[in-house]
C-alpha cells in the first residue's frame, strides 16, 4: 500500500486531479465569492498568463529578458488606443493585438536574440525603454503620463463576472497552447538549448531560429495578457512598461520554480496576493519583496514547485 | 550656446564616470553585475542631505561630509558582500542578478522610510558658490569640483591598478579568476575590499551629485539606466571604456534635449542598442571567446 | 567507394601558435581511420575545424564534392558529419531517452512541431539505437546519473542519432576500464563494418589504435608526420622516434 505513493501513475493521477479541481473552482468562482474577489482573481489570471509567457523564455529556453513588459504594454495600449481613440470595435481591436504582439516581438527578437546572456538582457531592456519612450511621447494617442482611462469594452465583457469569464477562458486556451508547446518536439529543443546550446548545434539545429521563435511566442502571449488586463481595468498606464512590473514577474517565476511548467502559476498567484495585501498592511512592500527575493535566491533557488518536485523524486528513490 | 551644452554634458559625463568606475571595478573582479550600485549612490545622496545639517558651513566640513558618506557607503558594501554576495558566487548569473535586484528594493524602501517621498535639495557649499567664466560661458564653480573629482578618481584608479601590488591582485582577479584563486592570496577578503571600494565610489558620486539636482525616489532607476548605457557603450570591464561611454552619454543627453526634448532619453538607448548590434563587447571592451 | 572527406592545406593558428599547419587529409568512404599524436599535436583542433566549430585561417575542407570550409556547425552536421566529444557533452538534465531523441527530431524534420506530445514520437528509432549502444536499462535515467562509461556510450548514441555518414570521435576510450574499452571498440567496428559508417577517431591508447584502425594518420605539431596502415606506421622510423617508444 505504501508503494502506491511511489508509482509514477499515481503521481500523474493526483496531478490531474489537482489541476482539474483548481479548474473547476475557477469555473465556479463568481458563484462562490464576492465581486471584489472575482476582480482580484481576474487580475491574478492575467498575471499568471503573463508569467507563463515569460517563463517560456526564462525557464524553458534559458533566456533572461528584461524587456518583456514591452509586449504587455503594447498589447494593452494597442487595444486601448484602438477602442478609445479610433473607436474600433472590440473584436477587431483584439485581433490587432494579436498582430501587434507577433510583429513587435519578431522585430525586437530579431535584433536581440543573436546575443549572449547579459547583452541579450540589456538589449531587451533597452528596447523596452525605447518603446516606453515612444508611447510616452505620443501624448495625443496614448495620454502620455496620464495613461488611458474609460476604455470602452464590448458589453458582453463589461461586467465583473463576464470580464472574469472572458479573461479566464482566453487564458485557459493560452495556457493549454503553452502546455502543448512545452511538451512538443519544439519544446524539447528549447529545453536542450537551455541546457547545452553547443550540443544542439552539433545536432544540426540552428539555435538562433529557436530562440527567436521562443521570444515571439512569449511576446505574442504577453501582448494578449496586456490586452486582457486593459479589458479588465478599462485603462492602460505607462507603468505596464516598467521595470517594477518586470521584476515582479521575474520574481513570480522564480518563486514558483522556473524549471516547471506550473511554477509561474503558483508564483504569480502569490505575488499578486502579496501585492494587494502588503499594500494594505505596510507601506514598505518593496523592502518585504526585496527580502523575499533574497531568501528565495539563497534558500530555494528552485522555487516552490521545483523544490517539491525534487523532494518527490528523492522520495521515490 | 553650443559650448553651454557641451560643458554641461561634460559635467554629467564626469559624474557618470565616477559612478561607473565603481561598477566596472566590481564587475571586473567579482564577475557580478551589482544592480544595487545606483541604489548605493542614492543612499549616499540622502545621507549627505542629513549630514549637511549636522555640520556648519565651510570647506573642511564639506569634505568631511564627503568622506563620511563615502565611508558609510563602503561599509554598507562590505555588509552586502559578506552577508549576501558570498553565498551566490557559485550560483547562476540569473540568480545573482535577481539577488542584487532584491537589494535595490530594500534600499529604495530604506530611503523612503528614512526620508519620505518628497523631494529634497542640498545647496551648493558656500565656498564653491561662485562661478567662473571660460570661453564666454559662465559655469558654477561647483561643477569644476566634479570635473576634478573625476580626474582624481581616474588617476587614482590608474595608479592603484598599475603601480601598486594591490592593483596586480585586482587585475589578476579580473583577467583570470580561476588562476588567481591558486595564487595563495586571500580571495574572499580581496573581494570584500574591492566591493567596498566600488561601493565607496558610488557613495562618492552620490555625495557630489547632491547640489546638482533635487533628490527624489526615482534617482536610482534613472542612474541605473544611464549606467547600463555607459558600460555597454564603453565595454563591460573597461575603465577607459567607462570614461568614453560616460562622455558620450553626457553629450547625447545634453544635445538630445535640444533636438527632441520629450524623447531625449531615447538617444542614449539608441546608442546602446547600436553598439550592442555592431560591437557587443563595447567600443573599448574585449570580446570573450 | 570514393573519398568522403578531404582537407587541402588546412591551417589554423592561435596567436603565434600554429595548431594545424597545411594539413592534407583524405578519408575514404567506409574507412576506419585513427589520428594520433601527442597532446597539442592538433587532433582536437582538426575536428573543430572539420565540424565548423572553429573557422580556419586558410585551406579547404571538402565533403563529398562540396566545399564546407566556412559552413556553421548545424549545417555541417546536417550534411552528415557527427561528433563525439572528449569531455562528456550530453544534456545532463534530460533523460537518456530525451538526449537521443533530439537529433532524431531534426532528421525526421519534426523540430518545428509545436503540438504533438514528444513522448509519442520516434519511439522505435530511439529504443533501437539505445539498445545498440547497450543503454536500454538506463533509458529513463537522467544523464547526470550515469557512470562515466555509460555517459560515453550516450555520447555515441546522440552522435549516431544524427544518422551520420562520418563519425568523428575524440578519445572514445578515455577513462574506461579494459572491458569497457573492448566493448566500445567492438561497437565501433560493428558500426563501421555493418553500416559502412566512416569513422575518424583520435586516441592515446596505442593498443586500441593498432587493433582497430585500417589506416593511421600521425600528427606532430599540427602537421602530418606519417600516414599509412598500422604495419607501415609501426615500422616508420620517425614515428617510432617520436611516439611509439614512449608507449610500448
Amino acid at each position: 500500500m505504501e508503494n502506491i505513493f511511489r508509482d509514477v501513475r499515481f503521481i500523474k493521477f493526483s496531478k490531474t486531479i489537482l489541476v482539474s479541481g483548481v479548474f473547476i473552482v475557477f469555473c465556479l468562482l463568481p458563484l462562490l465569492v464576492s465581486p471584489r474577489l472575482v476582480f482580484f482573481f481576474s487580475e491574478a489570471i492575467v498575471w499568471i498568463l503573463f508569467a507563463l509567457s515569460y517563463n517560456l523564455m526564462l525557464g524553458h529556453t534559458g533566456m533572461l529578458s528584461l524587456g518583456h513588459t514591452a509586449f504587455f504594454g503594447l498589447g494593452a495600449y494597442t487595444f486601448g488606443v484602438l477602442t478609445r481613440k479610433a473607436l474600433v470595435p472590440g473584436t477587431t481591436a483584439f485581433a490587432a493585438v494579436l498582430g501587434m504582439g507577433f510583429v513587435s516581438s519578431l522585430i525586437v527578437g530579431f535584433f536581440c536574440v543573436r546575443h549572449r546572456r547579459i547583452y541579450f538582457a540589456f538589449l531587451t531592456f533597452a528596447f523596452c525603454q525605447m518603446i516606453y519612450a515612444i508611447v510616452y511621447s505620443m501624448y495625443n494617442l496614448t495620454g502620455g503620463d496620464d495613461g488611458l482611462i474609460s476604455i470602452p469594452v464590448p458589453k458582453i465583457v463589461a461586467s465583473t463576472t463576464s470580464a472574469y469569464y472572458f479573461v479566464f477562458s482566453v487564458s485557459v486556451i493560452c495556457l493549454f497552447l503553452l502546455l502543448r508547446i512545452t511538451n512538443s518536439p519544439f519544446g524539447s529543443i528549447l529545453h536542450a538549448i537551455r541546457d547545452n546550446p553547443e550540443r544542439v548545434e552539433f545536432s544540426g539545429l540552428r539555435i538562433k531560429d529557436f530562440r527567436l521563435a521562443s521570444f515571439v511566442i512569449a511576446g505574442f502571449f504577453g501582448a494578449i495578457a496586456g490586452a486582457l488586463y486593459t479589458i479588465l481595468t478599462k485603462s492602460a498606464f505607462l507603468e505596464y512598461f516598467g521595470i517594477e512590473f518586470m521584476a515582479l514577474i521575474l520574481f513570480a517565476c522564480l518563486l514558483g520554480g522556473i524549471h516547471t511548467f506550473y511554477g509561474p502559476v503558483v508564483g504569480a498567484m502569490i505575488v499578486v496576493a502579496l501585492d494587494k495585501l502588503l499594500g494594505k498592511y505596510t507601506l514598505y512592500w518593496a523592502a518585504v519583496t526585496g527580502v523575499s527575493v533574497i531568501l528565495i535566491v539563497i534558500l530555494f533557488p528552485k522555487g516552490i514547485l521545483g523544490f517539491l518536485k525534487e523532494r518527490g523524486e528523492r522520495f521515490r528513490g | 550656446m553650443l559650448f553651454n551644452q557641451f560643458f554641461s554634458g561634460l559635467i554629467y559625463g564626469a559624474l557618470l564616470f565616477v559612478i561607473a568606475s565603481g561598477l566596472v571595478l566590481t564587475f571586473g573582479a567579482l564577475r557580478i553585475l551589482n544592480l544595487a550600485h545606483a541604489s548605493l549612490y542614492m543612499l549616499a545622496a540622502y545621507m549627505t542631505y542629513s549630514l549637511v545639517h549636522l555640520f556648519p558651513e565651510g570647506p573642511f566640513y564639506f569634505f568631511l561630509v564627503v568622506f563620511i558618506a563615502s565611508i558609510l557607503t563602503a561599509l554598507l558594501g562590505v555588509l552586502i558582500e559578506v552577508l549576501l554576495l558570498r553565498r551566490i558566487y557559485r550560483a547562476e548569473e540569473l540568480l545573482q542578478l535577481v539577488l542584487t535586484f532584491g537589494v535595490v528594493w530594500i534600499l529604495s524602501d530604506v530611503v523612503r522610510g528614512g526620508w519620505g517621498v518628497g523631494f529634497h535639495a542640498v545647496p551648493r557649499p558656500q565656498f564653491l558658490s561662485g562661478s567662473f567664466t571660460i570661453l564666454g560661458y559662465t559655469s558654477p564653480m561647483y561643477n569644476l569640483l566634479i570635473l576634478m573629482a573625476a580626474v582624481v578618481v581616474a588617476l587614482g584608479l590608474w595608479f592603484l591598478l598599475h603601480r601598486t601590488d594591490a592593483g596586480i591582485v585586482i587585475r589578476a582577479m579580473t583577467d583570470d579568476p580561476e588562476t588567481s584563486s591558486s595564487l595563495g592570496i586571500n580571495i574572499p577578503m580581496w573581494r570584500t575590499m574591492i566591493f567596498a571600494l566600488g561601493s565607496g565610489l558610488a557613495g562618492l558620486s552620490g555625495v557630489l551629485a547632491t547640489p546638482l539636482a533635487s533628490l527624489g525616489l526615482g534617482m536610482d532607476a534613472k542612474v541605473l539606466n544611464d549606467l547600463f548605457i555607459v558600460i555597454i557603450i564603453g565595454g563591460m570591464g573597461s575603465f577607459p571604456g567607462a570614461m568614453l561611454g560616460a562622455f558620450i552619454l553626457g553629450q547625447l543627453n545634453a544635445f538630445g534635449v535640444l533636438i527632441i526634448p520629450k524623447l531625449a532619453l531615447i538617444f542614449g538607448f539608441l546608442a546602446m542598442a547600436i553598439v550592442l548590434l555592431i560591437r557587443p563587447w563595447g567600443l573599448l571592451g574585449r570580446p570573450e571567446e | 567507394m570514393g573519398i568522403i572527406l578531404k582537407t587541402e592545406l588546412l591551417s589554423k593558428s592561435f596567436g603565434g601558435l600554429k595548431a594545424i599547419d597545411r594539413v592534407d587529409l583524405s578519408v575514404e568512404e567506409g574507412e576506419l581511420r585513427s589520428v594520433i599524436g601527442s597532446n597539442g599535436a592538433g587532433k582536437t583542433t582538426l575536428f573543430n575545424l572539420i565540424t565548423g566549430y572553429y573557422p580556419s585561417d586558410s585551406g579547404k575542407i571538402i565533403w563529398r564534392d562540396q566545399e564546407i570550409t566556412s559552413l556553421p556547425v548545424p549545417r555541417v552536421t546536417c550534411l552528415g558529419i557527427a561528433r563525439v566529444f572528449q569531455r562528456t557533452n550530453t544534456f545532463l538534465n534530460l533523460t537518456v531517452w530525451e538526449n537521443v531523441m533530439l537529433p532524431f527530431l531534426r532528421v525526421r524534420k519534426q523540430e518545428w512541431n509545436l503540438l504533438t506530445p514528444v513522448s509519442r514520437l520516434n519511439k522505435r528509432d530511439v529504443e533501437e539505437l539505445v539498445e545498440e549502444v547497450g543503454l536500454s536499462e538506463q533509458i529513463d535515467h537522467l544523464a547526470s546519473t550515469l557512470s562515466h562509461g555509460h555517459q560515453r556510450r550516450l555520447e555515441l548514441a546522440i552522435a549516431l542519432a544524427n544518422v551520420p555518414a562520418l563519425l568523428l570521435l575524440d578519445e572514445p576510450t578515455a577513462g574506461m576500464s579494459i572491458r569497457e574499452c573492448t566493448e566500445m571498440m567492438n561497437l565501433l567496428m560493428k558500426l563501421n563494418q555493418k553500416r559502412g559508417l566512416t569513422i575518424l577517431l583520435t586516441e592515446h591508447d596505442m593498443k586500441v589504435v593498432f587493433s582497430v584502425s585500417q589506416r593511421i594518420t600521425v600528427l606532430h605539431f599540427g602537421r602530418i608526420l606519417a600516414e599509412g596502415s598500422p604495419g607501415e606506421i609501426r615500422n616508420n622510423a620517425e614515428v617510432q622516434k617520436v611516439y611509439l617508444g614512449e608507449n610500448e
